[in-house]
């Protein structure tokens, strides 16, 4: 009866236009990169710990593999300087933001609007193909002559044009491929969500999830082009030797670097960069938050509290966060005049922030709450954000910003948001929905252990860097800061250089995340092993969930919906018929459009076949 | 009234309780960026507690088992917008009271060229060239073709205003603390806060190859030196020792060894009964034995 | 499995979807090109006194090409309202001359890239004076300022030649025939000869004469040599970054047209409704393409 049954391998599960598919496909791709992402920052942390000590383990490995770079197994600068370019680099930009928009907004945003595929699936599978060779580009350049990247993920110029590796060059093309890529999909994910929702399915009643994604696409959309813009201009000036980034009179290693014509201005591209740069950080972190908001309310079985406040405060943050980017850029040398503007609008955009944490915090009150593995995850992401955004706070002022600017407190600051908040909040949306894309549950103790155990590492690996940025230790260095340590000989007499302490913390940090590293591993075996083996689902909606991805078979085949759908409620309308209020304090509270729902259980539906009564009700 | 007065006080030192570690302060605007942090941050501790023992009591009252049926009506509004509301005035009293006026004033009000130490700071992968300008308070000029490995920064060896200027070995800089008595009363100035004052220092910033970052934490400044800018910075030192410059932007693979050092170096002269000088300042006797003459300067190391 | 709202519209949002991909499509676009005409305005602000250069672009040449690209959206537009009304043939004619246009507008743009590449500017690092080269006797200025640079063509020199590669072919001087008013002053001389023209309403440099002005240098005296390539300088390097792209995007909106004129027009039979769709979203594009030359033009040829 559907399509896919008459499609060959091939068309079906690698050059698929199924959405489920292609969000399938990048699950995958995006997981493997994080999994890269982590095993470069092992060896880094190795590096840091013990300066100058060959890593074991893969040490030979690293050296026949990379030559040079990694004489002896040991981690030359330049190796260090490429792998902290190329974690950072594969971490956001080829493992969570395909992560939570290609993998987390292709499977379940037409899932959840009720679509049966994107507007428009070629595109679709185009965009997931343009991402896959921009990764292996990005992957490439480690082997290229003089190795990856070494500017760090924000390539600032005249660094990353002298520097003197091809690798530059492959970090550049594939950047356009993945900004393509991005492109591509954001532009689906927004004309899904405008043209194929179900009837009924107002605005107000998206799933928060499906908002989420919405503010996200726009943000790639408008702010993922200036940097495709930059990256054209750095191209031009390592590959035709334009200076759009070059000023007069650089001396390049001690020679005055004659041929270039000069007259660019370095602040040019790290304006660009950073232009895309605040956008990207809220594209990493949006859609976890819709990710939590589901798992929350299904797992405290009430409504989320204020949703519209939510929905504002997240059109809120997409607006602001273009006009924020400076606040990278305070120490460039920056007037009153233009601080006091971005330090004003990076303090209000932490506002919006503020309400939806408040929001998902003061719905857990009055719930019945279930701490199933996807909801302790959503929990350990509420905290971690709390830490993080709150560490966002002091560096948004110029005035305290200078003490802690490039210091490790930064590197604490947002991996709060990103590691034990982003990753968590995609950890529980797999445990969430892999019973819906599987047909089985994953490993409840399975889970448990990698929860704890990734929960604890986490805290022992950024807690400590917060306390060793305050105490000046500063990040990218190759070292661990031994050459600004008290211990180095020629700081003997030298106030303020680094205590034997904070030293001491770089070896906890390094055992930490090997920690972490093997903590996942029962993840990755609960992932496979349940995909094949896992305890089969006992109905199509096992965790009693109201939103219209659990109204599908399971796994949902390609089309998705086999009944016509009509949508009469609010997406969260968890236990409404218990309410002891009048009316009014419902539309109040939960933000519903207060309709007191006319059925029992938990688990209604959120969709009615068509010709059910309740069709007469919705509003048109 | 008195134990009210004692209560107060107490609160105000436990408020002030420095439990953020920061390195050892040496500069006058630094107090201001130390109260900025600690401020910040007990705000942060108190809002971060407040919230995860909320969570606990939440995740305790309304688990499944205790409470097997959720209540979908939330909590009352009120509750919601006093919590923003507090959020809201902090940040507003923080920014409006503390960050824009203070980083305003930090980068428009400037001390006197005459009145200050004047010193010019040239970062170069992977080192620190500094420069003063000599007794006549004027640099000697530079121009880009002269540079080369043996004069990386161009000096004009023939020009004048350059002969006396005064080139210390590379990574090394140093500034006087020297009290300033400008009304002449034999006594060192007060600002209006009772705060003793120094001579204050302006380092002119650039950059000749790639974008460094100069960073001395115990002075509480950060700046960019970027090619092509030349960028004043100013503080007023507050306090002797010798500090770490840390290079606080990737500049390459020499970026964690860019480490150099600030003195800020004791320059009270040595005087006869008749208050005659008879051997300068350690600062001045230290300037005299660098003083450039027509080499030319600086050179990698 | 069946898209819907692909040809016909949504009612509640009167679109389909194509055309709000479109849409998208352009703000996209119009934040590259937002980004890249904002480095263009960076850059210039930031540019020394007397160093951004004027008139090197031929206007003419220019106001023509842009002509052409508004006669090509003017017949888009036309093939999209007859396709519209059903007249197959009618459209089919329009977007012919529609792609002739495009050649036409590549062709041009390609001839002036390649004037550009055999032309080329010497830097002095020992200035020129009317004293030594009395053939440029008032030419710099009435002064006679020294000259600190010269643009013109090089005798027996073809394009993307460097001074590296003309010493390897051992040349010792370069006879160079300079354009009309191109003597590059010092910064200073050039802000002091600016002030004169104004004062004045004469150019300082006499174009008739400069055609005979042409100066043998020797190699030892040149700094720098370029041609008039992206790395010549910061206004060659947008120059040429922006109006490439800019072709870019003219060969990409000429190709899609082509496509849908020629092998797709069999949709045309099956479902004409999403044929016209498919032509009014790429004369969307087209039309946006050439609003970019638009702005295109008198940014980098007139201010
Ligand atoms: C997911 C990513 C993410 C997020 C969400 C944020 C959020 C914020 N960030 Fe962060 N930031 C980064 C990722 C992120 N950042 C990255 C990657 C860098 C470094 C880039 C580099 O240099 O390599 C960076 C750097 C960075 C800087 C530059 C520092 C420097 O280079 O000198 C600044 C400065 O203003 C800043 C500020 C902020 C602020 C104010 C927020 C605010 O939005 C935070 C708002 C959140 C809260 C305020 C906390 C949540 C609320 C609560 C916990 C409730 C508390 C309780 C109650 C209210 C009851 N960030
Ligand atoms: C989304 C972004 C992201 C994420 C998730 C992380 C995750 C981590 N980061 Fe990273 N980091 C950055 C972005 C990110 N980082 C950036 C932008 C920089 C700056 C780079 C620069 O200086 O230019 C940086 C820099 C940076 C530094 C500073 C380096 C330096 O300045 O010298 C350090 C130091 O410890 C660090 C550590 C870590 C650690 C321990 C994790 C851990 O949390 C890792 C967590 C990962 C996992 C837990 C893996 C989960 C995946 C799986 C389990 C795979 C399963 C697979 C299948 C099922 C197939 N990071
Ligand atoms: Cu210089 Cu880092
Ligand atoms: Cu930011």
């Amino acid at each position: 009866m559907t399509a896919s049954h008459e499609l060959g391998f091939v068309r079906k599960y690698i050059f698929s236009v199924d959405h489920k598919v292609i969000g399938i496909q990048y699950l995958l791709t995006s997981l493997t990169f994080l999994l890269i992402g982590l095993t470069l920052m092992l060896m880094m942390r190795w590096q840091i710990a013990n300066p100058g000590q060959p890593v074991p383990v893969v040490g030979g490995l690293l050296e026949s593999a990379l030559g040079e770079p990694a004489g002896e197994g040991k981690i030359s600068a330049d190796l260090y300087n490429s792998f902290g370019a190329m974690h950072g680099t594969i971490m956001i930009f080829l493992g969570v933001v395909p992560l939570v928009f290609g993998a987390f907004g292709n499977y379940l945003v037409p899932l959840q609007v009720g679509a049966g595929d994107m507007a428009f699936p070629k595109m679709n599978m185009l965009s997931y193909w343009l991402y896959v060779p921009g990764g292996l580009i990005m992957l490439v350049s480690f082997f290229v002559p003089g190795g990856a990247a070494q500017a760090g993920w924000t390539s600032y110029p005249p660094l990353a044009t002298i520097i003197p590796t091809d690798g530059q060059t492959y970090w550049l093309v594939a950047m356009l491929f993945i900004i393509t890529s991005s492109l591509l999909g954001s532009i689906n994910i927004i004309t899904t969500v405008i043209q194929l929702r179900v009837p009924g399915l107002t605005w107000m009643r998206l799933p928060f999830f499906v908002w989420t994604e919405f503010v996200t696409a726009f943000l790639l959309l408008l702010a993922f082009p200036p940097l495709e813009a930059g990256c054209i201009l750095q191209l031009m000036d390592r590959l035709a030797g334009t200076s759009f980034f070059m000023p007069h009179g650089l001396v390049v290693s001690g020679q005055p670097a004659t041929g270039l014509s000069g007259g660019g201005s370095p602040l040019l591209w790290q304006h660009l960069f950073w232009f895309l740069g605040h956008p990207e950080v809220y594209v990493l972190v949006l859609a976890p938050m819709g990710i939590v908001t589901e798992v929350i309310a299904n797992n405290t079985r009430k409504p989320i509290w204020g949703y519209r406040y939510l929905v504002g405060s997240v059109l809120a943050i997409g607006f602001l966060s273009m006009v924020v980017w400076a606040h990278h850029m305070f120490v460039t040398g920056m007037g009153a005049g233009i601080a006091t503007f971005f330090q004003t609008t990076t303090t209000i955009i932490s506002i919006p922030s503020v309400v939806i944490m408040t929001c998902l915090m003061l719905s857990l009150w009055g719930g019945s709450i279930r701490f199933t593995v996807p909801m302790l995850f959503a929990l350990a992401f509420l905290s971690a954000f709390g830490i993080g955004g709150l560490t966002g706070l002091p560096m948004a002022l110029p005035m305290s910003d200078v003490a802690l600017h490039d210091s490790y407190y930064i590197i604490g600051h947002f991996h709060y948001l990103v590691a034990p908040g982003t990753i968590f909040a995609v950890f529980a949306g797999i445990y969430y929905w892999f019973p819906k894309a599987t047909g089985r549950h994953m490993n409840q103790k399975l889970g448990h252990v990698h929860f704890w155990g990734s929960l604890v590492c986490m805290n022992l690996i950024f807690f400590p860097m917060l306390i060793q940025g305050l105490a000046g230790m500063e990040r990218r260095m190759s070292d661990g800061g031994y050459n600004y340590s008290a211990a180095h000989p020629s700081n003997e007499g030298v106030v303020g250089a680094l205590s034997g302490t904070v030293m001491q913390l770089n070896g906890v940090i390094g055992w930490a995340v090997l920690a972490l590293g093997a903590f996942q591993l029962p993840f990755i075996y609960n992932f496979f092993s349940s995909a094949f083996a896992g305890r089969r689902v006992e109905s199509d909606n096992p965790w009693q969930a109201t939103t219209l991805e659990w109204q599908t078979p399971t796994p949902p085949p390609h089309g998705n919906f086999v009944q016509e759908m009509f949508v009469y409620r609010e997406p969260y309308a968890y236990s409404l018929s218990h309410s002891t209020q009048p009316l009014t304090s419902t539309r109040k509270s939960n933000g519903s459009n207060g309709k007191i729902l006319d059925f029992e259980t938990q688990n209604q539906p959120v969709a009615m076949a068509n010709g059910n009564p309740a069709k007469q009700e919705a509003p048109v | 009234m008195d134990g009210t007065n004692k209560l107060l006080a107490s609160a105000l030192s436990a408020w002030q309780f420095d439990w953020l570690n920061l390195p050892q302060l040496a500069s006058r605007h630094g107090e201001d960026v130390d109260g900025l942090l600690l401020g910040l941050h007990n705000v942060m501790l108190l809002l971060f507690v407040g919230w995860i023992i909320y969570l606990f009591f939440v995740l305790w009252r309304f688990r499944a088992k205790r409470n097997p049926q959720a209540n979908p009506v939330g909590v009352k509004t009120f509750i919601f917008v006093l919590l923003i509301g507090f959020v809201v005035v902090e940040e507003a009293v923080t920014l409006f009271g503390a960050g824009i006026p203070l980083w305003n004033n930090f980068v428009t009000v400037y001390p006197d060229e005459k009145q200050a130490t004047v010193v010019r700071v040239t970062a170069q992968q992977f080192t620190w060239n500094a420069r003063y300008p000599g007794k006549d308070g004027k640099f000697g000029a530079q121009h880009h073709t002269l540079i080369s490995a043996k004069n990386p920064l161009g000096y004009i060896p023939s020009d004048e205003a350059g002969k006396d200027d005064v080139v210390p070995p590379l990574k090394d800089i140093r500034v006087p603390l020297e009290p300033i008595d400008a009304d002449g009363d034999g006594k060192q100035d007060v600002d209006l806060l009772g705060r003793p004052q120094f001579k204050p220092v302006i380092i002119y910033l650039t950059s000749m190859d790639v974008i460094h970052s100069f960073k001395v934490l115990p002075l509480r400044i950060t700046q960019d030196a970027i090619p092509g800018m030349i960028i004043p910075i100013h503080f007023m030192p507050t306090r002797l020792g010798k500090y770490p410059i840390t290079c606080a932007q990737l500049c390459g693979n020499g970026h964690a060894t860019m480490i150099g050092w600030l003195t800020i170096m004791d320059n009270s002269p040595q005087r006869a009964a008749d208050g005659t000088i008879i051997t300068p300042g350690a600062f001045d006797r230290w300037q005299a034995s660098h003083v450039a003459g027509n080499a030319p300067q600086g050179g990698f190391e | 499995m069946k898209i819907p709202y692909t040809s016909e519209i949504r009612e509640d949002t009167g679109l389909y979807n194509a055309k709000i991909g479109m849409w998208l499509f352009l703000a996209s676009e119009v934040m590259l090109f937002g980004g890249l005409f904002s480095a263009y305005v960076f850059l210039r602000i930031g540019a020394r006194e007397g160093e951004w250069p004027h008139g090197l672009l031929n206007i003419p040449i220019g106001a023509f090409n842009t002509l052409v690209l508004i006669t090509s959206s003017l017949t888009v537009a036309l093939s999209w309202t007859t396709l519209k009304a059903g007249d197959f043939q009618r459209y089919r004619r329009l977007q012919i001359v529609t792609l002739v246009c495009a050649a036409l507008f590549l062709g041009i743009k390609s001839w002036e890239y390649y004037d550009k590449f055999s032309h080329y500017e010497i830097w002095l690092n020992k200035p020129l004076t009317a004293k030594e080269y009395p053939q440029l006797a008032g030419h710099s200025t009435e002064a006679d300022l020294p000259i600190t640079s010269v643009v013109g063509h090089i005798e027996g020199v073809g394009p993307f030649e460097t001074l590296a590669s003309l010493q390897e072919a051992g040349m010792s001087t370069v006879k160079i025939h300079p354009d009309a008013f191109h003597y590059r002053l010092t910064a200073l001389q050039q802000a002091e000869r600016r002030k004169v023209e104004k004062a004045t309403g004469v150019r300082a440099v006499h174009a008739e004469t400069d055609e005979h002005a042409n100066v043998s240098i020797d190699v030892s005296h040149i700094a720098r040599m370029s041609a008039f390539v992206p790395k010549h300088g910061t206004f060659f390097a947008t120059y040429f970054t922006l109006t490439g792209l800019h072709a870019l995007h003219v060969v990409g909106g000429a190709l899609a047209f082509a496509f849908i004129l020629w092998p797709g027009a069999r949709m045309w039979r099956d479902d004409p409704k999403r044929y016209t769709n498919s032509v009014e979203c790429v004369g969307l594009f087209w039309h946006f393409v050439d609003l970019v030359w638009i702005f295109l033009f008198p940014i980098l040829y007139l201010l």
